[in-house]
């Protein structure tokens, strides 16, 4: 087999299980374990979804139900206790741990509820940050960052601190990060969780486009409202993969209903 | 923007614990760089203050056997000279590479005489160079001119001799002119004459007993005078005072060791606090470390940080306390050093090792909270993931 996207074979899926195009993320009887032996909790049990390139899957479910701990697996920060998580046909948890680093930064962008901006960086130099480990130019590293600032909007704001803009610019600026490096796929945690209901709408309006323009989308959100602008809604209880749930209507038609998986 | 902006803007952030780490660093470099210093100026004062004690190097006949000679006197009366030393190779002294390190030569010539029935040692000697050599000698009277003599204390109590005496020697009526208060060494059993004057009363013309020379050794080496001299003039013995060359280096070694053992003491100290400030800063930046490693920076990177942060303090903490270490140094001056005698000078040497102990220990301490950085776990520091 010879190597896909500049990974080793070995990280490489068996295969697609059928004869559709090859999914953009595969899970493959994803189970989590925490604590001491004696006293195990078990937050995933053998999960296994597929999504395609080009979705946007919104997973929800209630607290404690395994959503941040399925997203944290997908982001390849997490090791599962058994099964397999392929991105792209790559097994990413097959990897060593500069290759995954490199993987995250290659085909990943992540998305956090409190942003994580470091307060020390100017808005364009947090979207640079990622860029900071790789072989570029700065005025290369520059241009990208502002390009993915326009992208969402606050490219006028890029020499404000963290602090000097809402908690939205903040929220935009956090997705300028996630996306400098062009990802494949973004992971997202409650985006909207602390936005009000214009700057949400906005965020989600941002990640349905993106999802159109290509790149999977996963979010993790608590918000039904948020849910409806995804594709495609996991539903998580126990641990478990409880519903798979295909939203046929677009958000902005706001005609209700969701057709089951 | 590259790693170092990130270092320097994250530094400029968390100034009070920036700050607290240099200083943690920077006592120790200050005290390394200071203490080192002084004791370079201090060992260059005592040095000139120990030049002040006399002779260093002692010329004597050449001998074929054993000899109990000390300082010059006949302890159990069989040395027996073979090569006589005479007046006349005094001159070779000056031919030495270090001649100019020579700061006094004193020429003696023993003999005995009989004084009032008593056998009396005689030490034909050059007063103006005794004034060199002998400069702890306190002289109730003066020196004496020709025709006087000096009498150590033991000698004059013995021979019952006061000043004014006159006496009778080898048919010369010498007067007293001066009576050595104790020493503690030969010179109180003997008498001291000029050596011209002593040539003639011995019958000895031109000849010496032996030759004191007092060098200036700062900076010059006294065992490569020995060497020198006794190339120079073949007849001759040449030893090193060593009791004098070794207790002074000894001192100041000692002196050289407490002043770098406590300089790296508190260094160490210093690179303590930087590890638990270090360790301390990094626990509180596990959400920061932990969106490093999520948007893609490796293990090394995380290290890299981490390490380029405490390269960047204690280079800081290096100058600093070398600054420090040189004013403190210069204010303490006058407290230690008696008058003029002392100097500050930099020794590009300490200065390199100052800030190369600074960097070391920097990083040493920098170690342990980078790999424990590089260690944690992306989804836990983050925990909203």
């Amino acid at each position: 087999m010879t190597s896909l996207n500049g990974f080793p074979p070995e990280t490489l899926g068996t295969g697609k299980p059928d004869s559709r195009e090859p999914p953009m993320i595969e899970a493959q009887g994803l189970s989590k374990e925490y604590g001491r032996p004696e006293a195990r909790v078990q937050a995933l049990k053998n999960v296994d979804f597929r999504l395609e390139p080009g979705e946007f899957a919104a997973i929800m479910g209630p607290s404690g139900s395994g959503k941040s701990t399925l997203l944290s697996l997908l982001g390849a920060l997490s090791a599962p206790s058994a099964g397999r998580v392929l991105i792209d046909g790559v097994d990413v948890y097959g990897l060593g741990s500069d290759t995954r680093a490199d993987f995250r930064l290659g085909r990943l962008g992540f998305v956090f509820q409190q942003f994580h901006l470091a307060p020390y960086l100017n808005l364009l130099e947090n979207v640079m940050l990622p860029l900071a480990v790789r072989k570029m130019e700065s005025k290369e590293k520059r241009a990208r960052a502002l390009d993915a600032l326009a992208r969402v909007g606050v490219d006028h704001l890029a020499n404000r601190l963290p602090d000097e803009v809402s908690g939205g610019e903040q929220e935009r600026a956090a997705m300028a990060r996630a996306l400098v490096n062009r990802p494949t796929v973004l992971l997202a945690d409650e985006p909207t969780g602390n936005l009000d209901q214009a700057n949400g709408e906005k965020v989600m309006n941002l990640l349905a486009e993106l999802a159109a323009g290509g790149m999977t989308v996963v979010m993790v959100t608590h918000s039904a409202s948020s849910a409806r602008f995804a594709g495609r809604i996991l539903h998580l209880a126990d641990g478990r993969l409880v519903a798979d749930e295909k939203t046929a209507v677009q958000p902005e038609k706001e005609q209700g209903g969701c057709q089951a998986a | 923007m590259g790693l170092w902006l990130m270092v320097m803007r994250s530094l400029s952030r968390r100034k009070a614990k920036a700050v607290f780490i240099i200083l943690g660093l920077t006592v120790g470099v200050a005290a390394m760089a200071g203490l080192s210093v002084l004791s370079d100026a201090l060992t260059t004062q005592v040095n000139q203050q120990l030049e002040k004690y006399g002779a260093n190097i002692l010329i004597t006949p050449k001998s074929k056997g054993l000899s109990l000679v000390y300082e010059g006197m006949n302890l159990g009366g069989f040395s027996y000279e073979t090569a006589p030393l005479y007046e006349k190779d005094l001159g070779s002294l000056k031919t030495i590479k270090n001649s100019g390190n020579i700061a006094a030569v004193g020429p003696m010539l023993l003999g005995t005489v009989r004084v009032k029935d008593t056998d009396a040692p005689l030490a034909g000697v050059d007063f103006i160079a005794m004034d060199y050599l002998r400069p702890w000698w306190q002289v109730t009277g003066r020196l004496p001119a020709r025709g006087e003599v000096l009498a150590g204390d033991q000698a004059a109590r013995v021979l019952d001799l006061k000043l004014g005496d006159r006496m009778d020697l080898g048919g010369q009526t010498l007067t007293v002119a001066g009576v050595l208060a104790p020493t503690g060494s030969p010179d109180d059993q003997l008498l001291f004459a000029d050596r011209p004057m002593v040539e003639t009363l011995l019958n000895q013309p031109g000849r010496l007993s032996m030759v004191e020379v007092a060098a200036l050794c700062h900076g010059c080496p006294v065992e490569e005078m020995v060497a020198q001299i006794e190339a120079a003039w073949p007849g001759a013995s040449v030893m090193a005072i060593q009791s004098v060359v070794k207790g002074r280096m000894h001192a100041l070694s000692l002196f050289k060791r407490f002043s770098w053992g406590a300089g790296v003491l508190v260094t160490v100290v210093g690179g303590l606090v930087v590890l638990v400030t270090m360790m301390a800063s990094v626990r509180e930046r596990s959400r920061e470390i932990g969106l490093w490693r999520a948007i893609g920076f490796r293990r090394s990177h995380v290290v890299r940080l981490v390490l380029m942060e405490s390269l960047v303090l204690s280079l800081a903490a290096g100058l600093l306390g070398l600054g420090l270490g040189l004013g403190g140094a210069w204010l303490l001056m006058p407290l230690l050093v008696d008058g003029h005698g002392g100097h500050l000078t930099l020794n590009p040497g300490v200065a390199l090792f100052s800030l190369a102990l600074s960097l070391v220990m920097g990083q040493l301490a920098g170690i342990h909270p980078a790999l424990a950085a590089a260690r944690m776990d992306p989804s836990e520091a983050l925990r909203s993931l």
